[in-house]
């Protein structure tokens, strides 16, 4: 025990704090400031513009004490500041619609003239058209970024309506602009750094894999085809999902999307070391996990690339980061009304407290793989087998973001330190064309410290010495399937009526936050964003419907410390584990704890931290058994993944005894907050067997299209009569946005309705409500009616998507036996793609 | 000495007969001014007027205040039924609501400016500050009670300093576009100053009330803005004020500024091929005079060269009369038949369809020009009269 705990002590594992403070600024009481810009004037005020149309000035914003900075408003009613420089005494500042500069012409402290420099720029009006800036190149040129547009219904496609929509714009000091280059979506950040490079970065969605650092050239692509339209060349819009010809130009940096979903702007510290020991890298801001990292780039055969690295975390919705004067760092917070990891707006002050933390500082690609150099001598040998490599690229289409693909590992050949012990080459087999995640186990400095961080991403664009390479990153792909259907077959199983399609007890819907004064548990509060074991002796949360295969997908949030797991098929359980408190401790959320008690660690660590939202998503397989009960298949895990980072490939679940069961999360171990639980059962399609009786569908005043029968007018319609008593009923239906029709069986309505709040939902029988919104609208979903009559009694059950939802008993009526559909609300369309029906024995 | 006769006065008043003494006063007050204006329902209020009769010896009480000038429109209850007969019925304040917001600041400017093209007359010159403050309180609490609104959220308010706001304009109406470039200028005076500023610069609307709502940063960002006052003038579509004679017109926004108590909106006006720079600085205010209320916009003009500008009012309504009054024009024209709006310029030769041309100097580098636009409620002899008389 004594060894133990002393073993602990020897690796206790640092934290980042112990290396730089973090201090937040109290904002004036009851003002917001989503920070956008930022920038100090000649006499040492802070200048800082938001979102909201604010710009304020701070005074002694580098006092020693947060709490002596003095805020005042200096300007207010602009149209967004998202970026601002100051020159001379003045501040140019990007507003949505105009460049422009604020003066404070009678020295009162307010900035009451505005001047236009340029408007430049085409606006349509779409709420998404953000303009961003503005770092100043030694010519006095200023740069702004240009987001693309995004239109309902197909939100998810950007679209550049106006000119210079994502586009970087170059702005001369006499106004005059000029475009620079395109193929970006949302490039919220931009920087000059201590080479004089212009780097963006840009946010993942359509046609942006993950979100990059752009090294941007005169004339380069990015790769989101909407801006192509402005080229000159072609006035016509560009496919929204066909890809152009133009092949995207490489990105230096893709930052794994694990770790940034939004990312903000970044800076080149030229601190001299003031800031810690990562001179000329870049801080990068993260808005979604809110988050600091840091970036090294380096030119390899002339193209940039190079690392990213975690920074500092849990710091909230860094937007901007900016360097002071003394070396410090200022971080400005916006979530812009998005989600984004709070605070959310705000400022904080960054210290750097004077002792080197235990560190990869940079990393330098090799023909044959990295050196690695370290910020502090190591310690003990480092062998190869505490080294792992892994491989990925991504698809360049138009779907929403790309999962890593052809994820593979690269064997570690060789690990040799320096004579001094502060460079590391890490021999692999190496190649152009992709990103790679490398993680260091058990690396200490001399004197027993661990590493801060102990993991890194690399984008190759080159080897050095290895010529324009086969491949890139990013890949060309088959264009996805269309949206329209992308929700077909999924239950939402927690929205709307959250409880409905559950068993728990002792679970509690709200806002929950970490702790202030124990970050081991939640406080929660009024809302509807977690579901929280918050009481006392609470029970699983435990689905009532059954499933066999599926895919599964919930968002989980843990306290410090809490473990707890996901319960698959009665057996296996996916662990959820924070592991914030203790370097090895073997909590590891992704772990697979197999159904005889085995447990399987994940790949790689894809969990950001205690109080961060994390999407856990698998796909699971049921075992398969004969008819007399011998075991055909057995369960497993096809794959299991967090954020996006692939944690388990095809594992085998060990001794499964049910092909069906409830899913659970575990209640009465950690605490957990979880939300949004859906699941898509993949055996429930429409199986194809002879005792299914097919009922035409020759409806009066509905129509025939290939394959499908349409109603659009309102009122009964009859399909069929002579059905018997005891049956199932099956249909495959789409219904719209704003529709809502029964089907009548006998005396009996069973309601079908994927959007009307107030109306009973899908799978509703009679005054048997489901209130749950399991199915998205304008998606095709399978429902299944199972009628019994006994005597007077008549029993109905009904499925969704193959599951069951809902049972109603109540007495029967003399005409049972037929069967009509009514279209209920004056917009209704109903399209019917199947309806059977067979006795139940 | 001064200190012990001003303490007799303040005992004086302070027994029961000082006060029924105050108390016989003030009702004397308010039912002077209540017959006059009785009397006077057959010619349009002359407010001005009522300035040798206001003053009081001791300040009334707000009651009296609202019997004497409220209650003959308002009804002594405020429910809107008094006994002046009027076209359009007045508000009623028990049903909440006020024309231009129910902030004591949006009651006290509807008050002081009164409602152009309505009987409402403005008090600006009837009553000081401090009675339009109190009767401004006064009718407030008349109505429901009032649920203040978390101004710190997103209303910007006009107090004693104008205001400029930047955003995308919503639609004034059907068919009529949004506007993703926009800026609103407000005077401390209530009235606020709608413009579109992307592919040209142009007066859309005049408002009064409260200022705007900033609903373009809520939910997701992006929205338009919502301006609160009333639109007083709906200036679009229409044509913009000055012109290059030879066409082909480009404005351009060149900024704005708070400078002391004006908003002002600086635009250029352009002419391809044209090396010329005109530079137009515009702020607006309320107008008030004895027949009607309104607003003015001046326009300070610069030009590096010398040239010809040309100068065309909004035309959105037929031309009824002119009024020529010295060293001034008023363009009269009619709303609706009853109703009308008169336009003071300059005066010169102003034609409906060529405008009036204005010369600009480089050796004189700023011409002024004020333009009023005054609601009347009705236009006849006796409001000409009134007109060439208005300040």
């Amino acid at each position: 025990m004594h060894s133990l705990l002393l073993a602990l002590a020897l690796v206790s594992q640092p934290v980042e704090t112990d290396y730089w403070s973090v201090e937040h600024f109290t904002s004036p009481e009851g003002e917001i400031l989503e920070v956008g810009g930022m920038d100090f004037l000649p006499d040492g005020r802070l200048v800082v513009s938001t979102r909201r149309g604010q710009v304020w000035t701070i005074d002694n914003a580098l006092a020693d004490d947060p709490a002596d900075a003095v805020f005042t408003l200096a300007a207010e009613g602009l149209h967004e500041g998202l970026g601002l420089k100051v020159v001379d005494e003045d501040i140019l500042l990007v507003q949505r619609g105009e460049l422009s500069r604020l003066r404070d012409l009678d020295g009162d402290g307010t900035f009451e003239t505005i001047d236009t420099i340029t408007q430049d720029w085409g606006m349509s009006g779409n709420y998404h058209e953000f303009a961003f800036g503005l770092p100043r190149d030694a010519d006095g040129n200023v740069y702004v970024s240009l987001n693309v547009g995004f239109w309902n219904p197909e939100w998810w496609h950007g679209r550049s309506a106006e000119p210079w929509r994502g586009w970087i714009l170059r702005i001369a000091p006499d106004g005059s602009m000029t475009p620079v280059a395109s193929g970006l979506r949302s490039p919220c950040g931009l920087a000059i750094d201590g080479d004089g490079r212009l780097l963006a970065t840009d946010n993942q969605g359509d046609w942006m894999a993950a979100c990059p650092i752009i090294h941007v050239k005169e004339g380069g692509f990015y790769g989101h085809p909407a801006s192509l339209r402005w080229n000159g060349d072609s006035a016509s819009e560009p496919s929204t999902t066909m890809p152009p010809d133009r092949f995207p130009d490489p990105a230096a940096i893709w930052i794994p999307y694990a770790w940034s979903r939004s990312t903000g702007n970044l800076e080149s510290d030229r601190t001299g070391g003031r800031f810690g020991p990562f001179e000329d890298q870049l801080l990068v801001a993260e808005l979604t996990n809110g988050m600091l990292l840091r970036a090294q780039l380096e030119e390899v055969d002339g193209v940039t690339q190079g690392a990213c690295f975690k920074f500092l975390q849990r710091i909230g919705s860094a937007c901007r980061v900016l360097f002071a004067p003394d070396g410090s760092l200022i971080v400005g917070f916006t979530n812009r009304g998005w989600g984004g990891y709070p605070p959310g707006h705000g400022l904080a002050r960054v210290r750097f407290l004077g002792e080197d933390p235990m560190e990869i500082d940079r990393v330098s690609i090799q023909p044959d793989g990295f050196d690695l150099d370290f910020t502090r001598p190591v310690g003990e040998d480092i062998v190869t087998d505490s080294i792992s490599i892994t491989a990925y690229s991504y698809n360049w289409w138009w779907d929403y973001g790309s999962p890593e693909q052809n994820v593979h590992t690269i064997p570690v050949t060789g690990a040799t330190l320096s004579d001094d012990r502060r460079t590391l080459r890490v021999e692999a087999p190496i190649e152009a064309g992709w990103c790679i995640r490398m993680r260091l186990d058990g690396v200490v400095s001399e004197d027993g410290t661990p590493l801060l961080h102990d993991e890194f991403s690399y984008t190759i664009n080159r080897i050095p010495g290895g010529g324009t390479p086969t491949q890139t990153v990013l890949r060309r792909a088959e264009p996805p399937e269309q949206r329209d259907d992308r929700e077909s077959g999924w239950l939402r199983l927690t929205w709307g009526s959250v409880f409905e399609q559950w068993e728990s007890v002792g679970w509690t819907l709200g806002e929950a936050e970490l702790d202030p004064e124990d970050r081991s548990r939640f406080t929660t509060r009024e809302g509807n964003s977690a579901i929280v074991n918050s009481q006392s002796l609470p029970s699983d949360f435990t689905s009532r419907g059954r499933f066999g295969d599926m895919e599964m997908q919930l968002k989980f949030m843990l306290p410090e410390g809490s473990t707890t797991g996901v319960r698959l098929l009665d057996g296996p359980v996916i662990e959820l584990g924070d592991n914030s408190l203790l370097a090895g401790y073997p909590a590891t959320s992704g772990a697979l704890i197999l159904a005889d008690g085995t447990r399987v660690e994940p790949r790689t660590n894809a969990y950001q931290g205690a109080g961060m939202w994390h999407e856990l998503r698998a796909t699971i397989r049921a075992p398969r058994f004969t008819p007399d009960g011998a075991l055909l298949e057995e369960a497993r895990a096809e794959s299991i993944s967090i954020d996006g980072t692939i944690l388990h490939l095809d594992v085998p679940l060990g001794p499964v005894e049910s092909p069906r069961a409830p899913l659970s999360v575990i209640g009465d171990r950690g605490q957990v907050g979880i939300a949004d639980i859906r699941i898509k059962p993949l055996d429930a399609a429409w199986p194809e067997s002879d005792d299914w009786n097919a009922i035409a569908l020759d409806l009066d005043g509905w129509e025939r299209t290939d394959g499908s029968t349409v109603g659009t007018t309102p009122g009964l319609t009859r399909i069929t009569d002579g059905l018997p008593a005891d049956l199932a009923l099956r249909a495959s239906i789409r219904i719209n946005e704003g529709g809502r029709a029964r089907l009548a069986l006998g005396s009996t309505s069973i309601f079908i309705n994927n959007s009307i709040a107030e109306q009973p939902r899908t799978g509703s029988i009679q005054d048997a409500v489901v209130r749950t919104d399991l199915l998205a609208a304008e998606n095709r979903f399978s429902l299944e009616i199972r009628r019994r009559i006994d005597g007077d009694a008549v029993h109905i059950e009904t499925l969704v998507n193959g599951i069951l939802v809902n049972e109603w008993n109540g007495d029967s009526d003399a005409s049972e036996d037929v069967l009509a559909i009514e279209l209920i609300e004056p917009e209704t369309r109903l399209e019917l793609d199947g309806l059977d029906w067979k006795p139940l024995p | 000495m001064h200190r012990s006769m001003l303490s007799i006065l303040i005992v004086v008043l302070l027994t029961p007969l000082g006060i029924l003494l105050l108390w016989l006063l003030a009702m004397w007050g308010a039912h002077q001014l209540a017959g006059d204006r009785i009397a006077a329902t057959d010619r349009p209020i002359v407010a001005r007027q009522q300035r040798t009769t206001a003053p009081v010896v001791v300040p009334m009480s707000t009651r009296s205040l609202y019997v004497a000038y409220c209650a003959q429109c308002h009804g002594e209850t405020g429910d809107g039924r008094g006994t002046r007969e009027l076209d359009r019925p007045a508000r009623s304040f028990k049903d909440g609501g006020f024309s231009f917001g129910n902030t004591p600041e949006a009651l006290y400017r509807t008050i002081s400016n009164g409602i152009g093209g309505t009987p409402m007359p403005g008090y600006a010159d009837t009553l000081s500050a401090d009675e339009r403050r109190r009767l401004a309180d006064y009718v407030r609490e008349l109505g429901p009670e009032v649920i203040e609104v978390d101004a710190s959220a997103t209303i910007m308010r006009v107090t004693d300093r104008p205001l400029v706001v930047r955003g995308h304009l919503p639609s004034l109406g059907e068919g009529l576009p949004e506007h993703p470039r926009g800026v609103i200028t407000a005077s401390p005076d209530g009235m606020s100053f709608q413009y579109t500023v992307g592919d040209t610069v142009q007066l859309l609307a005049v408002r009064q009330g409260d200022f705007v709502e900033r609903t373009d940063w809520t939910d997701r960002g992006g929205s338009p803005l919502k301006p609160l006052g009333r639109v007083i003038d709906l200036l679009e579509p229409g044509r913009p004020l000055l012109h290059m004679p030879e066409g082909g017109t480009t404005r351009h926004l060149s900024g704005t500024a708070v400078e002391s108590d004006r908003a002002v909106i600086r635009y250029r006006i352009d002419r391809p091929g044209l090396d010329p720079r005109v530079t137009v600085s515009e702020w607006g205010s309320a107008a008030t005079s004895s027949i009607g209320s309104g607003y003015r916009r001046v326009l300070s003009i610069e030009s590096t060269e010398d040239i010809a500008l040309r100068l065309q009012l909004p035309d959105r309504f037929p031309v009824v009369d002119r009024l020529e009054d010295g060293d001034r024009t008023w363009v009269i024209r009619s709303l609706d038949g009853q109703r009308h709006l008169a336009q003071c310029i300059p005066s010169g030769s102003y034609d409906e369809d060529a405008g009036m041309t204005i010369t600009l100097l480089k050796d004189d580098p700023t011409t002024i020009i004020e333009l009023t636009t005054l609601f009347l409620p009705e236009w006849n002899d006796t409001m000409a009269d009134a007109l060439k008389e208005a300040e």
